[in-house]
């Protein structure tokens, strides 16, 4: 009886699956088709940077004004409409953080804008003492280019078979002269009955 | 430029997949290298696996325009008959070798009909890359 037991014991821990790390969005994450994922995430944001830079727009600016240009993207300026509750951050702070280290743009921390609130609040006060100080009108960089953008999907079933369909869309807007000069698109399609872990 | 290594460690697996349904029939017109390929290319391709099924039909490597970054475009057949589901990863590399860090270097999924063809491309992030690695992975569950 207890060689049967140590027998089950042993099966039971062989069988369980303790916490352990894996690669964010790597081929062992779960993949859902009742929400977006970490993978669906990461495949729109690499789809927009890749597509932001082969668009040439950020090059060409700076070969023209001498800098690159400055950037807006407020993690706000996503619109999620869909049913996962998705930090914006998970999508913006990589698009944010290629684009900038890679010197390709400089983005807009202290400009206030319509809802009142700079990204950062010191910066922005800073500046904005340093604008009296020196009697100079502009307190806040200017940006010359915005990001918007929103997430949609659309759900179907056949039988058991669930289908998410969730679409990834962003517009790069021009400042100079108000009109999009950059917009993309990223489909991500997921089909299945279950949860499970693999791509 | 010198285009040194550009390794193709194509890892390819039979899945135990379901049947499908219909299979794709490709035809391609091309028979010569497009104008803007870089000529100075080394393709080590891995195909070990190659006669399962999935088998890298071609590798390009260009300068996209305007960007002027370069871009890879690899094909990728399904010889097999039942649809494909693989992920893969392009990482790039500068002129010594060195991996260059990118926000862009992620698993993406791709799906490729019976007897179709998908084609894979891939910005380099920067000026730097000269050279990349791509791995493709079954897909664990189809």
């Amino acid at each position: 009886m207890r060689i049967l037991l140590a027998a089950l014991s042993i099966t039971l821990l062989a069988a369980c699956n303790p916490a352990h790390r894996i690669d964010t969005g790597g081929p062992e994450s779960i993949t859902t088709t009742s929400q977006i994922d970490i993978q669906d995430v990461q495949d729109a944001s690499a789809t927009m940077i890749e597509s932001l830079l082969r668009s040439g727009l950020f090059q060409q600016f700076a070969a023209a004004n001498g800098r690159p240009p400055i950037l807006l993207f407020k993690d706000g300026a996503i619109v999620n409409d869909t049913t996962t509750r998705l930090p914006m951050p998970l999508l913006t702070g990589d698009i944010k953080a290629e684009l900038v280290n890679s010197g390709v743009v400089q983005l807009a921390t202290t400009y206030v804008g319509v809802s009142g609130r700079a990204q950062d609040r010191d910066a922005a006060a800073h500046a904005r003492k340093q604008a009296l100080r020196n009697q100079s009108a502009g307190s806040d960089a200017t940006p010359d280019f915005s990001l918007t953008g929103t997430i949609v999907e659309h759900s179907s079933r056949a039988g058991n078979t669930h289908q998410l369909d969730v679409q990834f869309q962003m517009t790069l807007t021009n400042w100079s002269n108000s009109l999009a000069q950059w917009t993309d698109t990223k489909k991500v399609s997921k089909q299945g009955d279950k949860a499970a872990v693999g791509l | 430029m010198s285009i040194r290594h550009i390794i193709l460690p194509i890892a390819l697996s039979v899945a135990t997949l379901l049947p499908a349904c219909g299979t794709v029939n490709t035809t391609s017109t091309r028979r010569a290298p497009a104008a803007d390929e870089i000529s100075d290319t080394q393709l080590q391709i891995n195909d070990l696996l190659t006669e399962i099924f999935l088998h890298c039909r071609g590798a390009r490597l260009y300068r996209s325009e305007p960007s002027g970054l370069l871009e890879a475009q690899i094909v990728v057949a399904n010889d097999g008959f039942s649809s494909r589901t693989f992920g893969w990863n392009l990482r790039w590399l500068d002129q010594a070798g060195n991996l260059i860090n990118s926000k862009t270097d992620v698993w993406r999924a791709t799906s490729v009909p019976a007897g179709g063809t998908v084609t894979l491309t891939d910005l380099a992030p920067n000026a730097s890359a000269s050279d990349f690695t791509f791995e493709l992975r079954r897909s664990d569950n189809r």
